[in-house]
Formats: C-alpha cells, sequence, structure tokens
C-alpha cells in the first residue's frame, strides 16, 4: 500500500469512516464580545459609590425572604415598595418610596470569604493576586470619564485607605484621594500664613529636581506617585471648588435630613462633589460583620442607609441631578441565611447590591436567589458583571481599554481576555 | 482497481464515495480496512511519538471523545468479552469488526498516543495482557509509576522475547482472516521505540503486507534474538511502565494519579521551566496552583463544573478554548478527564505534595549547625548562601553602600526613624573598622528599637487602645512593649498569648483572646496567619478552595481554644458581689433617668459605665484556661466524613498531635505544639517575617502564607535561617543582628522586581516607602531631643485598680469609679486647653504630643497625621497602607505642623544654628533630612533657587516633600 500518505487525509477518512465523526473544528464559534447592546443613550456622568464595610446581610436588606425556611428570616419584614416588581427590608421605609429608581441585583456572588479579599474583589472585579494590582472601579470611572474643567480631583474616598486596592497598575492621578473627615474636607489647600506662591514654586523646583534624581535611579511607580501626588496637591490649591467641602452652606434641615454621622455628611458632601465636577465619590459605612447580634446591628445600619440615601435620592432630583448620577451600595459579601447565635456568618455565594439614578431601569430585582438565600438560582451575575452594566449606564465605549501589566487591556467591562462582564440588559 | 489500491485510496481518503460504500459493506474488506487503519495508527503513533503525529491523535481522541467513557468501556467490553475461544473470532469495536488482537493494539496505541489514561485500566480490565502476549509472544506485565514527562517511546522497555508452546498454541488460534494485512507487531515497535528513531518526517514506513509475523520470526535486535522453548528461568516480565490508576475505591491520590497526566500534558506550557508560563499558570509548584485558584478558579475542591481545570480540558473537541490547545498538545481521553474530574470532586487533595521541585531539589542546609551566638560568623554564610543562590541565576551583589545610606537605613529598620545630625556625624567621623557592627549593637539595645519594634508587633497583633466589648487594652499595650524591651523569647512570648492564665489586668497577655472577645474563629485565623505562615478562614464554612484544609481540619482546630473562656460579666470585685455591683451602677441608671439637666445626666451615666468597667477590669473579669471541648462539627456540615454536631477531639492541622498532660490546660497543649522547635512553620514563618522587614521582600513566599522550604527561590538559605531563629533560640534581637551584619543586607538596594511574579535573589535590600510610624518617628527626631527617652512602661491607674481589687463594700467601687471618671474629666479638659491652642493640629499630631507614635493612642484617631500617612486600623493583620496621596502632600506643603516641628530648641533648628555660610546651612540640612551630603549641583542650585534667604527651615521643609525622604533605600 501507499505508505506516504497525506496526513491530513488518513486522519479525515479515519474519522469519518471509521469513527463516523467530523474533524472539522465547528465553525466560527462565537466569541461575542459582551459588549453593550445599545451603549449610548446612556447618561450618568457620575458615580456616588457606597461601600457596606464588613460583609451586608443580604436576607435582611435587599434580598428578604419572607418564605423561607424557619431559622432564616428572623424578625424582619418585608414591604411593598412605590414599585410594584420591588419588595424591600422593612428596615427601609423611606427608600421603598424611592423605589421606582432603585434597581436591586440579587444574583452577585463570587468566591472570597474573608473580609479583605471580599473587598478587594467587589471593588476591583479581580481577585487578589501577587502578579498584579488591580485598579478599583472608581479609578476606572475616573479615567474612562472626561473630567474637562474639574478643579477637584476627579475620585475622592472619603474615609482613608486601609483596605483599600487604590489605583492598582493605574497611574497615580487615578487613585482615590482620601478624605478622612467629611466636615473638614480637604485640608490644607491654602498656603501658610507668610507663605507666597512664588516661594512656594522655588521650594518645588527644588523637589522637583531631587525627585527627578531619585527616579532616574529607581524607576519605580511608588518613586512616580509620590511626585505626581505633590504635582497635584499643588494643583488642587487652586480650585475654586474646595468649598465643595463647606457645609454650612447648606440651608435649612438639609445637614439634619442627611443624618448626623459621617455616612449622612458624607452622602452630602458627595452631593456637592459631583456638583463640581468630581465623578466618582466613595463613601464607607462600616459595622456590617453581623457575627454578633445581627438583626440590631443591621437594624442600626439599614436606618442610616435609609436616611441618608433616599434623602440623597430627593435631593438630586429636586436639583435634577439623579438621572446623571449613579448611586450604587455594595459590601464585601453576604451573610449567611442559616443563623449562629445572634449572628450571621461571611456568605460570598449570594449576595446583593443596588443602583439606583443614573438611568437605571429601577423598579425591579436583576437574578434570584433560592427560598432560604442561600445560592443564586437565576441570572447569576459576577462583579465584573456589575461593573459592566456600571459602565453600559455611564456610556463608557467598549473598546475605550488602556493596557495593564503584562500587555493586556482593561476597561471598566473587564479585560480582554476571558473575564469580561456582560452586561445586565435589563437594567440598562 | 485491485484490492491494495483501493485500501491505499480509502486510507488516503481518495476513495470516490460510492467505491467506499461498496467496500464498507463487504464485511471481509470492511475488517481488513479496520485492520489496516488501526495497525497504521498504531504504528505511526508509536514510531513518531515527537512529531506530527497530532493530526492522528485527533483522529484517536475522536474515537474516545464520540462516545463516552462508559460506552467505549461498553464497547471494548463487548469486542473482549473472555469466550471460550477467545481469539478466535472477529467483533465489532466502535462499529467495526475487529479481532480481539487487533483491539488490544487499538486500546494499545490510544494509550500510546493520549498518554494512557484509558488502556492500562483496560488492559487490566479486560484481560487484554493475555492477547498481547499471545500476539508477541512475551510475558507482558503492567508496571505504575510513570517517570517525569514520560513520552510514549520511553515507557516502553523490550524484554527477551521467549516463546512458549502455550503460546503458539494461541498464536494458531489467532484469526487468519487477512493474511495480508500488516500486524501489530510489538516487538519491532517496541524496539524501535527504544532507539527513540522517530523517522524524519516524510520517510516512508514500511509497512508492505508482509507474512504473518510470528514471535520466532520477529525481528528483535540481534543480541536479544535468543528464542528458546521453555525457557529454564522465567523471562524477566515484559516491562510496559505506566499511568498508576486508582483501583475501584482507592481514593485518588494527587501525584500516583493525577501529576502524572498533568507532567505530560500540561508542562510544556505550564511549569518553572518556562520564563513566563502561559496565563501565569504553573502546575508544578502547589503554591501558585492555590493563588491562581484563589484568582481563576483554576480549582474549586469539590465542584469540577466551577474549576477551570476541568473545564477546559473537558471542552468538547474543536472548542478553540481546549486544553490542551489543539495546536500544542494532545487532548486528554475521556478516562483522563473522568480522573481529574473525580479527584476534584473529592476536594482536590494534594497530600504532602508541594511542588515537582520540591522532590528534586536537594536541602544541604538541613542539620547544618549554627553557632547563632557568633552573629558574625552566621552573617557571612547567610552571605556565602545569598551569594550561591545569586551565581545560579548569573548575578552579582549589588556591592556595600556607602557609610551615610547604610546609617540611614539601619536606623530606620532597627530604630524606626532617621538618625539625627549629631547620630550622623558621630558615625561617618567614626574610624574604627568595625564602626557598622557597633552601631547594629547599639541600636538594638536602644529605646528607640523597642518603641520601633513595638509598633511593630501591634500591627501585626493587631493591638489597640480598645478590645473587643471595650475592654481596656492599655495592659495588653504595655505587656507587648515590655516584652520587647526585655527581649522575651518569642516562642516563650507566643506561649503565653496562647494559653495565658490569671485574671484581669494582671495577666495583660489574656488580650491575644480579649482582642476578639468570643469571635473565636477571628482569633484561631490570626493564630494560623501569624505564628504558623496559613491562611485557615476559608475553612471556616467549606474546604478551603484554595489550600488543603478541610473544614473539618478548621473545626477540629478551633476546638484547642475552648478551654479559654471568659469569666463571667457579674464577677465579683474584692469581695463586693456581683450582684451589688450590677445594683450600683443600676442605681445610677435610675439616678440619670430621673434628673433633667444634662451634664448631671451624663455624669451618672458615665459612673455607671466606670462601675461595670472596674468590674470587668478588676472583679474576676479576664480569662479561665481550663479543659478544652470537644469540636462539634456545624449543623451545616456539608461533608461525608461527619455529621452536624458530631463532637471530634481538637487536633492540630498537620505534625505530632499534642496531648495535654495533667497538669497542663488543651491550651497549654496546643501553645507547645505551636512553638516547637520542631514545628518547622513556626520557625519559618518567623525568618519570613524578620528577613521581609529587613530586606523589603520576604524569602519564602508571602508572609502570610510561607511556601515550604523546597519550594522556596533558594532552599538552603531558606533552610539555614529556619536554623538561625531555632538556633538562636528564638531571639529576635539575635536574629536581627544577624541579618544587619550580612553582607546581603549592608548592599545597596534595588528597585523591586515590577511583577509580584517575578523571583528575587536579594542583590540587596529593597527600595520602599517608609511606614506610617517612620515618617512620624522621623519628623519627632527633627522636633524633640531625646526623643527615645520618653518611653513609658507602665499602666496608668493600676494603683486604683490594686486597691479595688481590695473592695469590702460597694462604695468602695463606687469610690474608685468616682476618680477614674474624674481623672477622664482632667484628661478632656487638658484636651480642650490644647485644641484651643493650636487649633487644628490638635488632631494631626494628637493634642500637641510631640512623642514617638508608640506613646500615642493605639491607633490614632481619624485624621491625625499618622492615619494619613497610612497608619492601620489594626482590623486586620497589618491593615497599614504605604500609599503618596494628595491630602499628605497637602500636609507637607501647608500644615502649620512643621513650623512646631521646626520650632527654636528642636534638634533641626540647632543643627541649622551651629552652621555658617549659605554652602553650610545646606549641608547641615541635607544631613539632618535625607543623612548625605550634597552635591555640588544640588548646593548650587539650593543656593540659586533659595538665594540669600538663608532659611534653613524652606529648605528643610522642601527636603521633607521630596521622594529621598519618603523611601528607604
Amino acid at each position: 500500500m501507499n505508505t506516504d500518505l497525506s496526513r491530513r487525509h488518513f486522519v479525515t477518512s479515519l474519522a469519518k469512516t471509521c469513527l463516523g465523526v467530523s474533524l472539522v473544528p465547528p465553525t466560527s464559534m462565537a466569541f461575542a464580545l459582551n459588549a453593550p447592546r445599545n451603549s449610548p443613550g446612556s447618561k450618568a456622568k457620575h458615580v456616588i459609590y457606597l461601600f457596606m464595610r464588613g460583609g451586608m446581610s443580604h436576607v435582611d436588606t435587599f434580598d428578604t425572604k419572607p418564605n423561607a425556611p424557619a431559622g432564616v428570616q428572623g424578625p424582619v419584614r418585608t414591604i411593598k415598595t412605590k414599585a410594584p416588581d420591588l419588595r424591600l427590608s422593612g428596615y427601609f421605609p423611606k427608600l421603598a418610596d424611592e423605589a421606582k429608581n432603585i434597581a436591586l441585583v440579587n444574583s452577585l456572588s463570587h468566591t472570597q470569604g474573608a473580609h479583605e479579599l471580599g473587598a478587594y474583589k467587589v471593588l476591583t472585579g479581580y481577585e487578589q493576586s501577587p502578579a498584579m494590582n488591580h485598579p478599583a472601579l472608581g479609578s476606572y470611572v475616573a479615567r474612562h470619564l472626561p473630567t474637562e474643567g474639574a478643579t477637584l480631583p476627579p475620585y475622592i474616598r472619603l474615609g482613608d485607605l486601609a483596605g483599600h486596592p487604590g489605583s492598582g497598575f493605574m497611574d497615580a492621578r487615578y487613585a482615590p484621594v482620601p478624605v478622612t473627615d467629611p466636615n473638614k474636607g480637604i485640608e490644607h489647600t491654602k498656603l501658610q500664613k507668610g507663605d507666597s506662591a512664588s516661594a512656594m514654586r522655588k521650594r518645588t523646583s527644588i523637589a522637583d529636581k531631587l525627585n527627578s534624581d531619585f527616579l532616574n535611579r529607581y524607576n519605580m511607580p511608588d518613586v512616580k506617585a509620590h511626585a505626581d501626588m505633590y504635582a497635584d496637591a499643588v494643583k488642587l490649591m487652586t480650585s475654586k471648588d474646595l468649598d465643595a467641602f463647606d457645609l454650612s452652606q447648606e440651608k435649612g434641615n438639609v445637614r439634619s435630613d442627611y443624618g448626623d454621622g459621617s455616612f449622612g455628611q458624607g452622602l452630602l458632601v458627595a452631593r456637592r462633589l459631583i456638583e463640581r465636577g468630581t465623578k466618582f465619590v466613595e463613601v464607607e459605612l462600616s459595622g456590617w460583620d453581623t457575627h454578633d447580634n445581627n438583626f440590631s446591628q443591621v437594624e442600626a445600619g439599614a436606618k442610616i442607609v435609609d436616611d441618608a440615601v433616599s434623602t440623597l435620592m430627593l435631593d438630586l432630583a429636586a436639583r435634577g441631578l439623579l438621572d446623571s448620577t449613579l448611586i450604587v451600595l455594595t459590601t464585601e459579601f453576604g451573610r449567611s441565611p442559616n443563623i449562629t447565635g445572634s449572628g450571621r456568618n461571611h456568605h460570598p455565594l449570594a449576595f446583593s447590591a443596588m443602583i439606583a439614578g443614573g438611568g437605571v431601569k429601577g423598579g425591579q430585582h436583576y437574578g434570584k436567589t433560592d427560598a432560604s438565600g442561600h445560592r443564586v438560582i437565576e441570572n447569576p451575575a459576577t462583579i465584573l458583571d456589575f461593573h459592566a452594566t456600571l459602565g453600559a449606564l455611564m456610556g463608557v465605549d467598549p473598546a475605550d481599554a488602556f493596557p495593564g501589566p503584562g500587555g493586556g487591556q482593561f476597561s471598566i467591562y473587564g479585560g480582554t481576555g476571558a473575564k469580561r462582564g456582560a452586561v445586565m440588559q435589563a437594567l440598562v | 482497481m485491485n484490492e491494495e489500491t483501493i485500501l491505499d485510496q480509502a486510507l488516503n481518503g481518495e476513495l470516490p464515495d460510492d467505491l467506499l460504500k461498496s467496500m464498507l459493506s463487504d464485511d471481509t474488506r470492511r475488517a481488513e480496512f479496520a485492520v489496516q487503519v488501526r495497525t497504521d495508527a498504531a504504528l505511526r503513533a508509536l514510531l513518531e511519538p515527537a512529531q506530527s503525529t497530532d493530526a492522528l491523535t485527533h483522529a484517536i481522541l475522536a474515537s474516545v471523545k464520540t462516545a463516552s467513557e462508559a460506552k467505549i468501556s461498553e464497547r471494548i467490553l463487548a469486542t473482549t468479552r473472555p469466550r471460550k475461544s477467545w481469539a478466535s473470532r472477529p467483533v465489532r469495536w466502535l462499529g467495526m469488526e475487529l479481532p480481539r488482537w487487533a483491539t488490544a493494539a487499538a486500546v494499545l496505541a490510544i494509550g500510546g498516543v493520549i498518554g494512557g489514561a484509558t488502556w492500562p485500566g483496560f488492559v487490566r480490565q479486560y484481560e487484554l495482557a493475555a492477547v498481547i502476549e499471545a500476539r508477541t509472544g512475551k510475558p507482558f506485565t503492567l508496571s505504575t509509576g510513570l517517570p517525569a514527562k514520560a513520552k510514549m517511546a520511553a515507557v516502553l522497555t523490550v524484554a527477551q522475547p521467549v516463546q512458549t508452546v502455550a503460546h503458539s498454541v494461541n498464536e494458531q488460534a489467532l484469526p487468519t482472516a487477512k493474511p495480508s494485512a500488516p500486524q501489530l507487531h510489538f516487538d519491532d515497535l517496541m524496539a524501535q521505540a527504544k532507539v527513540s528513531s522517530s523517522p524524519p518526517m516524510g520517510q516512508p514506513i514500511d509497512t508492505t503486507p508482509a507474512p504473518l509475523p510470528t514471535p520466532a520470526a520477529a525481528a528483535p535486535p540481534p543480541a536479544q534474538t535468543t528464542a528458546v522453548v521453555a525457557a529454564p528461568t522465567p523471562p524477566p516480565p515484559m516491562l510496559l511502565t505506566t499511568y498508576a490508576r486508582p483501583t475501584e475505591g482507592e481514593r485518588i491520590d494527587f501525584e500516583k494519579h493525577v501529576l502524572p497526566i498533568l507532567e505530560r500534558a500540561c508542562f510544556d506550557c505550564h511549569s518553572a521551566k518556562l520564563k513566563k508560563p502561559k496565563g501565569g499558570i504553573r502546575f508544578d509548584d502547589l503554591a501558585t496552583i492555590r493563588t491562581k485558584s484563589r484568582t481563576d478558579n483554576l480549582l474549586f475542591p469539590h465542584k469540577p463544573t466551577k474549576s477551570s481545570l476541568y473545564i477546559s480540558i473537558a471542552k468538547p473537541m474543536g472548542d478553540s478554548d481546549i486544553m490542551p490547545p489543539a495546536k500544542e498538545g494532545k487532548p486528554l481521553p475521556a478516562d483522563e478527564i473522568a480522573l481529574i474530574e473525580k479527584w476534584i470532586e473529592q476536594g482536590a487533595d494534594f497530600g504532602d505534595w508541594t511542588s515537582a521541585r520540591a522532590k528534586q531539589v536537594p536541602i544541604n542546609t538541613t542539620s547544618e549547625v549554627v553557632d547563632a551566638a557568633n552573629a558574625l560568623a552566621t552573617a557571612q554564610r547567610i552571605d556565602e548562601l545569598v551569594g550561591k543562590g545569586l551565581r545560579e541565576h548569573n548575578q552579582a551583589p549589588n556591592g556595600l553602600t556607602d557609610d551615610a545610606t547604610f546609617l540611614r537605613r539601619i536606623s530606620l529598620d532597627l530604630v524606626g526613624r532617621i538618625p539625627t545630625s549629631d547620630e550622623a556625624q558621630h558615625f561617618l567621623k567614626a574610624k574604627e573598622p568595625d564602626k557598622r557592627s557597633r552601631l547594629v549593637n547599639d541600636l538594638l539595645a536602644s529605646n528607640g528599637h523597642v518603641s520601633h519594634m513595638f509598633n511593630y508587633w501591634c500591627d501585626l497583633l493587631r493591638a489597640k487602645d480598645a478590645l473587643a466589648d471595650d475592654v481596656e487594652g492599655q495592659p495588653y499595650l504595655t505587656w507587648i512593649k515590655r516584652s520587647v524591651r526585655d527581649n522575651v523569647p518569642y516562642d516563650q512570648w507566643a506561649r503565653e498569648m496562647l494559653s495565658p492564665s490569671g485574671f484581669g489586668w494582671k495577666a495583660p497577655a489574656a488580650g491575644y483572646y480579649l482582642r476578639d472577645g468570643d469571635n473565636r474563629q477571628t482569633n484561631i485565623e490570626v493564630t494560623a496567619t501569624l505564628f504558623l505562615g496559613t491562611q485557615i478562614a476559608c475553612a471556616q464554612c467549606h474546604d478551603h478552595p484554595y489550600d488543603k484544609w478541610t473544614r473539618k481540619d478548621y473545626h477540629t482546630f478551633l476546638a484547642w481554644t475552648s478551654g479559654i473562656q471568659a469569666s463571667s460579666a457579674d464577677a465579683s470585685v474584692g469581695s463586693v458581689s456581683g450582684g451589688m455591683i450590677k445594683e450600683a451602677a443600676g442605681r445610677y441608671d435610675r439616678l440619670a433617668m430621673g434628673v433633667k439637666n444634662y451634664d448631671r445626666q451624663a455624669k451618672y451615666r458615665k459612673l455607671s459605665d466606670a462601675v461595670e468597667t472596674l468590674q470587668r477590669a478588676a472583679g474576676d473579669g479576664g480569662l479561665v484556661n481550663g479543659a478544652g471541648m470537644p469540636a462539634i462539627l456545624p449543623a451545616d456540615y456539608q461533608y461525608d466524613d461527619g455529621t452536624p454536631g458530631e463532637a471530634l477531639a481538637p487536633a492540630v492541622l498537620f505534625g505530632t498531635q499534642p496531648i495535654a498532660t495533667t497538669n497542663q490546660s488543651t491550651a497549654d497543649a496546643f501553645a507547645a505544639w505551636v512553638t516547637s522547635p520542631s514545628n518547622p512553620r513556626f520557625s519559618l514563618t518567623l525568618a519570613n517575617r524578620l528577613w521581609a522587614k529587613l530586606f523589603g521582600l520576604p524569602f519564602a513566599g508571602p508572609v502570610d502564607q510561607v511556601q515550604d522550604i523546597a519550594d522556596c527561590d533558594n532552599p538552603d538559605l531558606a533552610q539555614y535561617l529556619v536554623n538561625v531563629v531555632r538556633e538562636s533560640k528564638y531571639d529576635v534581637r539575635q536574629v536581627l543582628r544577624i541579618l544587619c551584619l550580612t553582607q546581603a543586607y549592608q548592599c545597596a538596594a534595588s528597585a523591586p522586581p515590577s511583577s509580584g511574579d517575578e523571583a528575587y535573589h536579594f542583590p540587596g535590600p529593597i527600595v520602599r516607602r517608609l511606614s506610617a510610624e517612620q515618617v512620624w518617628d522621623s519628623m519627632m527626631a527633627l522636633a524633640v531631643k531625646e526623643l527615645d527617652q520618653n518611653l513609658d512602661f507602665e499602666v496608668a491607674g493600676t494603683e486604683t485598680l490594686e486597691a479595688v481589687t481590695q473592695a469590702t463594700k460597694t462604695s468602695d467601687v463606687t469610690t474608685a469609679a468616682r476618680k477614674i471618671i474624674a481623672a477622664q474629666e482632667r484628661e478632656m479638659k487638658a484636651d480642650a486647653r490644647r485644641t484651643r491652642k493650636f487649633g487644628d493640629m490638635a488632631v494631626e499630631f494628637a493634642g500637641g504630643t510631640l512623642e514617638r507614635a508608640s506613646e500615642l493612642p493605639q491607633p490614632t484617631p481619624n485624621g491625625h497625621f499618622l492615619r494619613m500617612f497610612g497608619q492601620g486600623n489594626r482590623d486586620f493583620i497589618n491593615d497599614s497602607w504605604r500609599q503618596a496621596t494628595v491630602p499628605q502632600a497637602l500636609l507637607m506643603l501647608n500644615s502649620d505642623f512643621f513650623d512646631y516641628v521646626a520650632r527654636s530648641g528642636s534638634p533641626l533648628n540647632e543643627a541649622t544654628k551651629r552652621s555658617s555660610g549659605v554652602s553650610d546651612i545646606v549641608r547641615s540640612v541635607f544631613l539632618a533630612v535625607l543623612t548625605r551630603e550634597p552635591s555640588k549641583a544640588e548646593i548650587a542650585a539650593c543656593l540659586d533657587t533659595l538665594g540669600e534667604t538663608r532659611n534653613p527651615k524652606a529648605l528643610a521643609r522642601t527636603l521633607l516633600t521630596t521622594a529621598e525622604f519618603a523611601f528607604q533605600k
């Protein structure tokens, strides 16, 4: 027989005749991009991002389970809202009135059960890894959205940077500027008494020279960030918008309506900041790690959220800013539906987040968990899906990506590779 | 067309369809064709293992993939079911009639090409060995255990052919349907395979129909042609090394069953031998597998369908994401996929395996004697080992730093601040050849070292002023500081914390548990991370997805601390009963409700609180350290190896199970196990942390998740450092001394590798940003004379507490409470005064106190300078941060704080006052802030820019804003 077989023919014939299969690869496997189908037309220009530190119990807040088996729901009631399809925890009577502008995502999950790792995952969309520092969502927004004319930093975080990923591999320009006390705002923005702009310029020119020498010797992102921060600081000193932090300018009961604590006051500052061009303001509320006394702690936290967020929504609506401002509320993970002692443990398997305003299709739940809130059973969503949805609501062009370390391209929609978020179309 | 041509064309795929159909409709011709196809496939697979068998592989793979494994088994079973005359009848296999021996050949071919998952099992299951023996005339055995990277060719070993009568009989019984068909002759195949003669591409393979070869007529290498009938000694069995498969019911063993598959199919792209493994995935190293499991769900125990490893290998043929990719290698056969699936289902247990490398790496320093007391000799030995590691990577040390850089570095590392001008001048002028080692000794013996290491340990221990449930943290904090001062051996110190005994403030080590109150889970997780360098938190609710710990491991480990119980909240104080104290507190509460005056109301409330605080602090409050209880598996325990509510004895995660002796509590036994010199992770974790503290990067993987020694970049060094820690008897100060004396530490610094994946071989330490405490304490060194002398080692209010333990009546307690309130009020008034005086700076520097960070509130309140520069919340292990921020820059540029630092009388001010002439001023400021001489160009630039203002303060302030100040090199 002919021994010089053409390998391909040999194989094809073998497969076809003997094995009854075709070796032709499936034609054009469509790995379509998860790009939003209708990206333009979105109108969100700002994000006020509320992070519930500690792990907010989903079954007591945004994913209540009135029909759950005994031992899950405790004393929490489920109430109707102004939107027929949206139910909320009885802890949110005021948000219930704004439900038409609120969408809840009930089908988030990830695999990170520790606080630091869960927070990193939710804030960045990625798992923490020694190989790469990922930027927080706010850094993507600061990078994607134009900031023409703004004199304030694009990304301000009311709180410090403990347990925060910052701008990751991105330039420090997109890093959150931490403001530890919302009432004081960004401090030291004025020249010291007796100092002058020209004297400062002279001083900074010496520092610049030393910094560039140091950077030449040690070309490290951290070193570059150091010099950049000083440049940004000097620029910020001339901002006309620093009165954003001057809450005494607010009239009437506005301040107390938001709530006296730093969270409520932070939301008021956030509103003032976005009015002055800041793209992304992050406000954190802690106290959600309810291993003990879950119900009393959740009730207390929920009241703060209910007062502050409902006031913010009304305030923004009155100023015509609600449609252009996304209010996003997340947490590092949910809490176990089974009550242990008086509390609930960490539960990354299923948890909820809220998107309000910003043109989101409100009045609805996206995704579903089982009868006790243990697992996602419908429309599962990843954090990157969530971020991609926010990107779509902001009208971010899916093609607007920028290089990360190792040659990958990154955007709010995720990376160029397998890790790319899919927009939750029902919400946009 | 003759039969030959038809066959050729059919094999070439050139036969017209109608002719093909007609050929296949004829049973005999189809059988012949099938034999041809199979034989040819097997031949090619065996002869060209390394090259161009991809297409063939696809073909054979397709046969595997078109049917489920069960179906293939079923078919093979059907073809090979032992019959009376087992070899006599052609049977159907995959729709074709094949003689049983041909089936065996096909199975072998599949095994050889695709990696053998299918075939050894089938060979065993269907007794094909006998068939092969019959065909080859050789005893045939399957052996297990595959050499790494074994290729098909290497696993086939030829034995001497031996013909036996019995075989001859069988031979004759073989079907002789088509004498013209070339038959698979294993002697030939294997002989050729053994000399690994992969014929060059395109070279014709002679498979011309030959007479039916008999074993005797086979053409093995001449030396082996000693065909003997009825050999006097049993012939060595034909050794056909295969991949091990678990027997029925056997738990899948990673090293034995799974690793060989990975080595064969994945290592070409996913191992450390590649500089850049594809996707950053390396299967030859457990630590990386764990990391990738966390970041990319590479493995998700119990959940194959969530594990990207399984998802990738189980994709349908032709899927562009299938692993191994079509162009790189041969996809896995179904039974290997099933095996990996089952292994993941069983929990993806790696057993003791940590890396492919670990098996190969000899560790030469395991029993190397360390004379830890001889710091210099020990340091030199470390340098040899570091140097060896560098040479292996064609690198060399960076070269020694100059004295000024060394002084600044070691001051920051050992006393947590820059050197003062005086210290700098003194050291730079000194001429002694051993002045560096003298400096190391001086710094280690200083108060500044205590202050700095106190910060270091507080960060790790999450120690703070208010422990859980508002328990006063002062006694614990002060105890930490005293332990550092007294250089208590680290193992003893850890034992005191892990098994504290005593009550209230008299047992300050109890703060380790009181820090977390009833949250014993968090506490045990911290214990594992801090002392054993492993993270177990995930296993609280389910088997750890990225580590070997199971949920059961977690709860049996947690049980070690179950003997630690908080004493009851209604403890008595002195001889005053808990009930009476409660009543007193209640009385104040009622008084508070009864008055309208706000101040009086507040005062009563505070008194009530103070009484309760006293009860906690001075009463029998604290911890009882008794017998432990069994672990109760949680109500939602989900695995087969236990039932919810089941009681299990405490068990350690690895090593020998400790047993509490009669005079030991359960926690004692636990503490002894954790801190035992024979617990390698305890020593390794400490060595790794201290090394990372001085060099800026760890040598054994992340400090919270250490690698096994064999997996370290430099195992000899890692092992030696463990020996150093152990032989120094956990003398932390001595270990630091040894490390500081190494040339490696004293070399010039490097920028860190740009990617965390890149190994660093320590040609010198790493350039890094100062911690918040280092920045603050350095500013303080400029501001305050004799800064380090002001360390407080006493617990405030001890006398009050001591007195109250002697209480005999309720009023003794309430009087003490009033005293406490009065003291509090005095402090608040003082705060208010400071606030008025300093305005905004009150928060920025803790109400105007210029002291080292160790003397300030732990942690300082929000808004404090330290918090703005990244001091942690002390909520998580080392949750401090080091990023540059705009508010930091603004503070350094514009705050009045600096004026206060540089006020008259401050060391900074004194240092510049002594200078005469502008250049001298520049020099003195550079020395004070940056610990170095300015270059001529720098002096010129400063003079030019600052002009004749002779403003040393302005220059100092400027230098404080530079990266050179904010970083350590």
